[in-house]
């Protein structure tokens, strides 16, 4: 019998970063087994997690480095290719400047492969570089670092479990990162009680004793709402206030006016359970606010994120167990990309790219004047996703290298961001599939995946975890950093990188954070490390802002903010309001669980939910094939007519082309982030449907069950 | 009654992960079924193994007979694919292997039990609604979660605190 082999690994989906094991035979990935000692997943996987072997050695992997020509493709060597990638960018700056580039990093890679990709854009002399964090979470780095002093997750998801009250806004965790809803449902088997706020009633609102079906963009109104309850009523936590924070009296003014009956004005939600949910997060003994991408994915989403923490804050429900701020981020490693400065303001661990200290420190660390490029440093901020969409638009970005990200499919206004990357001079995608981004490339570099590679990942409770390579690659396939060196040297840059740990001992010595947190400690430690860990023997920091807060005067600041409506408004030709999320068979834009079998036969198709009063108006049936049109563009998208939504919302999920045809690349003024959560749309039943009908063509559909409501 | 696979319906988030499990850990095909009912409860239904099984009865091959364990053993080579057991199982939850053209049931796994590891269903639930042993465990936790509901229910001041 041949040998096989555990291999531990991290799953390369979702941010709880569960552990699993990849089963080994003769080179070949056999079998995936459960980790049940993994700290966060207890074995647990939800079904992406069980789908990972799908991708490797899958028939569309890309193996080859390709070049586009007039026909199509062309497989060219890697010399080649490197070569074409360097010279392209080389010449883009020598023209135009160094901020003619713009980079995009990949929340799937590794620490290392970030931090390496963000430093070869910074030595070239560009802050272009950003990711895909933008798009989910900039609120939150924004938004809880100006009130907290660190934009991170304050408690590991495990220590839900310790929470008298779980209040979970604007998360559909049951889908997004289900193992989480094991460490909900663990608090409650102890009593405590579940308010879940959400424009539809999710699988997560299964678990809520009280629901808040708020609708779509109303979230501030909300928080203040319960804010002004538990002052009224003088639930909050004085001593905490008192001794903590600062700004509390800004925040009485401010909240005044948000009286239940207002509140149930803005938000649609009845005002005795706006009292409810108040009294029940304010009494707990420790109380614990879960938030996800309903609150940060809005022009407002600062000012969400600033109300989240405003509503902690006054109760004291901070640095405790059970007691903090949990946002759940959606990638594998969006926050280790964060944390190792793939964000156009900040170098490696938050440090700002106008602050001329880091400058210094950082030109120094990277090889003094004569290391780094001729241009030096960039001064100012780069630009983020967006914006990065809009500059190649308008002819002032010329070159982009993509790693792992799939913009196309992933940005608002689709159609636009198309424009922008065929307007470019030239633009190199490297990734482990032929996504609708790679498409559009110039020159696609074959990545390898993640358990073809090593290095680590920092799941969304700031855990670093170490995965170990199973298999080769593909093909040609490279792992990323390799390439991205491969591209720095032949651009000039001294970087000779041996392997990832060599790379996480460089971050070791310039993030304090990650300091203790080295390759040979967090390669050996199941469930890794938790940063802050800053020397070899500190044991990591589960619970943040225990004792003081990372502010320079160690105090919260409570910043009073208030409701602002949505950038777009419905309107008698946009009448509905569209928001999007996503569906626990598939994860963001969908390059992996499109392809992945299991997961596409349950969840084929793009569609769209709506109400059955709203479907009735329209005259659209369940199953039918409908137009949903906004002013940026069109889709079309199966009907499933269900009373999960309100009356005047629709949802999609955005896994598939189209959704993000419709969306608003409206932005938070601040955070950048684009307004994905509310878009002003018409749905009609297209007419084309019926001409397919009769041509006999019928779609998948899951039996739905339903039962008689007889009185 | 054998050890069984029990379902807390109260737990179940219809994530499917079971199904995708089980698919993997039996050639592509599932054995287990989350059915979503009017967008508010799930239920993963799976072989219940019954004690007076239907298919059994309806097996005119011998392909499904009652294991000495009180599971229902299948053996594929008996199997003519009549399909008569699909009819009769009250859950509907035999299916149909298209390539073999023999049914397909849950084995709970037994690969995986004997060499002391949980069925995949089970160890990969995301919410533990999923368990796997005797029903008189199941049913224990059943009641003292239910009377724990009904002590939480009570004010305060009549419980013993």
């Amino acid at each position: 019998m041949t040998q096989q082999t555990l291999i531990p690994t991290i799953c390369p989906y979702c941010g709880v970063g569960c552990g699993l094991y990849i089963a080994v035979e003769e080179g070949r990935a056999v079998g995936l087994e459960y980790m049940p000692e993994h700290p966060v997943s207890e074995g647990a996987l939800c079904p992406k997690g069980n789908a990972v072997l799908e991708l490797l050695d899958h028939p569309e992997r890309l193996r080859h480095p390709m070049k586009k020509v007039d026909d199509g493709w062309r497989h060219i060597s890697w010399l080649e290719a490197l070569d074409l990638v360097s010279q392209k960018i080389g010449q883009v700056r020598q023209a135009y400047g160094p901020n003619a580039l713009g980079f995009l990093a990949s929340a799937k890679c590794t620490n290392e492969e970030n931090y390496a990709f963000q430093k070869l854009a910074r030595l070239l002399g560009t802050n272009n570089v950003d990711h895909c964090a933008r798009l989910c979470h900039a609120p939150t780095v924004v938004g809880l670092s100006r009130a907290l002093g660190s934009g991170a997750m304050t408690n590991p998801i495990p220590d839900l479990a310790n929470a008298d009250c779980i209040f979970i806004i604007g998360s559909n965790l049951a889908e997004n990162h289900a193992p989480a809803a094991r460490w909900v449902l663990r608090a409650k088997e102890k009593g405590a009680r579940v308010i879940v706020a959400d424009p539809r009633l999710t699988p997560t609102a299964w678990l809520a004793d009280t629901f808040l079906p708020l609708k779509p963009g109303s979230d501030v109104a909300l928080l203040n709402g319960l804010m002004h309850i538990i002052i009224e009523e003088g639930l909050t936590d004085r001593a905490f206030i008192a001794q903590r924070t600062s700004g509390y009296d800004e925040l009485v003014k401010a909240i005044q006016d948000y009286t239940p009956d207002h509140v149930a004005r803005i938000t649609g939600v009845p005002p005795a359970l706006v009292v409810e949910a108040a009294r029940a997060y304010a009494k707990a003994a420790s109380a614990a606010i879960v938030y996800c991408m309903g609150i940060t994915q809005h022009t407002a989403g600062s000012d969400n994120v600033a109300a989240c923490a405003n509503l902690a804050l006054i109760c004291g429900q901070v640095g405790r167990p059970g007691a903090g701020l949990w946002p759940l981020r959606g990638q594998n490693n969006v926050q280790g990309a964060c944390d190792v400065g793939a964000l156009a303001e900040f170098y490696p661990g938050y440090q700002q790219v106008n602050d001329p200290a880091a400058r210094g420190k950082f030109t120094r660390a990277w090889g003094g004047e004569l290391g780094i490029g001729d241009w030096g440093l960039g001064i100012e901020p780069g630009l983020t996703v967006v914006e990065m969409m809009n500059a190649a638009a308008a002819g002032n970005i010329k070159a982009m290298y993509i790693m792992g990200e799939d913009p196309v499919n992933s940005d608002p206004n689709a159609g636009h961001v198309r424009q922008a990357l065929e307007a470019l001079d030239f633009l190199v995608v490297q990734d482990i599939f032929l996504t609708d981004t790679a498409q559009l490339a110039d020159v696609v570099l074959p990545a390898a995946a993640w358990a073809e590679k090593e290095g680590t990942f920092t799941s969304t409770g700031r855990r670093v975890q170490w995965i170990h390579r199973a298999i080769a690659p593909p093909g040609e396939a490279c792992d990323d950093l390799w390439i991205i060196g491969q591209v720095a040297q032949r651009l000039g840059f001294d970087f000779n990188y041996g392997s990832a740990g060599e790379v996480l001992s460089e971050i070791n010595q310039l993030v304090p954070s990650y300091g203790g947190i080295t390759p040979q400690r967090v390669a050996g430690t199941m469930g890794g490390l938790v940063w802050p860990c800053t020397k070899a023997d500190h044991p990591g920091t589960p619970i943040l802002h225990a004792e003081t807060f990372s502010t320079p005067d160690g105090r919260a600041r409570i910043l009073p903010v208030r409701y602002t409506p949505p950038a777009e408004e419905t309107s008698d030709n946009f009448p509905l309001v569209l928001t999007t999320g996503r569906v626990v068979v598939h994860h963001n834009a969908g390059s992996m669980t499109r392809r992945s079998p299991s997961l596409m036969e349950r969840a084929p198709e793009l569609f769209v939910e709506i109400h059955p009063s709203d479907a009735a108006q329209l005259g659209i049936a369940e199953g039918e094939t409908v137009a949903i049109a906004t002013a940026r563009g069109d889709a079309t998208a199966k009907a499933r007519i269900t009373d999960k939504i309100q009356t005047g919302a629709a949802f999609m999920p955005f896994h598939f082309p189209g959704t993000n045809q419709l969306t608003v690349d409206a932005l938070d003024a601040e955070a950048k982030i684009p307004e994905f959560k509310v878009a002003a749309v018409r749905l009609r039943p297209d007419d084309s449907t019926a001409l397919r009908l009769c041509s006999g063509e019928r779609s998948p559909q899951r039996p739905v069950e339903g039962v008689s409501k007889e009185k | 009654m054998p050890n069984l696979i029990y379902a807390d319906l109260e737990r179940c988030i219809d994530c499917r992960a079971c199904e995708v499990a089980c698919q993997r850990e039996h050639n592509d095909l599932s054995n287990m079924s989350v059915v979503l009912v009017e967008d508010r409860f799930a239920v993963p239904l799976s072989c219940r193994h019954c004690e007076k099984a239907p298919c059994v009865t309806a097996c005119y091959t011998e392909a499904l007979i009652p294991a000495e364990d009180g599971t229902i053993s299948f053996e594929a080579a008996k199997c003519t694919g009549c399909g008569l057991c699909l009819l009769t199982c009250p859950f509907g939850v035999i299916g149909f292997d298209w390539s073999g053209k023999v049914i397909h049931n849950c084995d709970l796994c037994a690969g995986r039990l004997a060499e002391g590891r949980p069925p995949a269903c089970v160890i990969t639930c995301p919410t533990q609604a999923l368990s796997y042993g005797e029903y008189e465990a199941f049913t224990q936790e059943a009641k003292r979660r239910a009377a724990l509901a009904m002590v939480r229910a009570m004010p305060p001041e009549a419980t013993v605190s």
